[in-house]
């Protein structure tokens, strides 16, 4: 487990994150600490961003890994009818749609984003 | 069957509990969108175990493979979506396919 870097405070809660800025303890994760998360990172959240996160929580849940960007674009795909793909998750989070739906959706940073 | 497969051979245990090398080797080729049969055998059944199996349970329910079993010490009950195949159905597999990697 990371050793706690910071402290980010949320509805007065303090919640420890690596040197990257992920949670150290998942399980301090709500849907505040995400938003807080992202807008640090200057991103406000919307519904699209928010649809990503929940389906690679979601994911993670079930398979304990985060899903391949090939499946994450397929499953936009099939709920947003008029998805380009990649060009839109990448429109989400230019720096990595998994990754940065791992960091603001509490999940641990993923060893691998493919 | 496709002539464009690759056939990925798990024939190891897992290395230890929560290992999952062995998954993302497959997973970056799945990444690739290479045609791949995924065939436990071998010491490489305990995958099949209901818990080891869960993360391996993602290639089924994304079509990013198709998973065998070929194994006399296989689970009394396979997870849904894994075929059993016999030692002749594995020969024409890796026979048919582009090329056999073994784990």
């Amino acid at each position: 487990m990371s050793k706690a870097a910071s402290k980010l405070y949320v509805d007065g809660k303090p919640i420890a994150l690596d040197e990257e800025g992920f949670l150290v303890e998942p399980g301090q994760w709500f849907r505040e600490v995400g938003e807080a998360l992202a807008d640090r990172d200057g991103i406000r959240l919307g519904d699209d961003h928010w649809w990503l996160i929940e389906f690679v929580r979601d994911h993670h849940a079930r398979y304990a890994t985060p899903p391949l960007m090939r499946v994450v674009v397929a499953e936009h795909r099939k709920s947003h009818p008029e998805s380009r793909g990649s060009r839109d998750l990448y429109r989400l989070f230019p720096d990595g749609p998994v990754r940065l739906a791992c960091k603001y959706g509490g999940l641990p940073k993923p060893e691998w984003c493919i | 069957m496709n002539a464009s497969r690759w056939v990925i051979v798990v024939a190891a245990t897992p290395a230890e509990p929560g290992s999952r090398e062995m998954l993302e080797l497959v997973l970056a080729a799945a990444a690739l969108n290479i045609d791949l049969a995924v065939v436990f055998r071998g010491p490489g059944v305990a995958h099949l175990e209901v818990e080891r199996f869960r993360s391996w349970r993602q290639l089924i329910d994304f079509g990013l493979a198709e998973v065998f079993v070929c194994a006399d010490n296989r689970p009394g009950l396979l997870p849904g979506g894994v075929t059993e195949i016999g030692p002749e159905e594995f020969q024409q597999l890796c026979n048919r396919s582009v090329g056999v990697l073994t784990l």
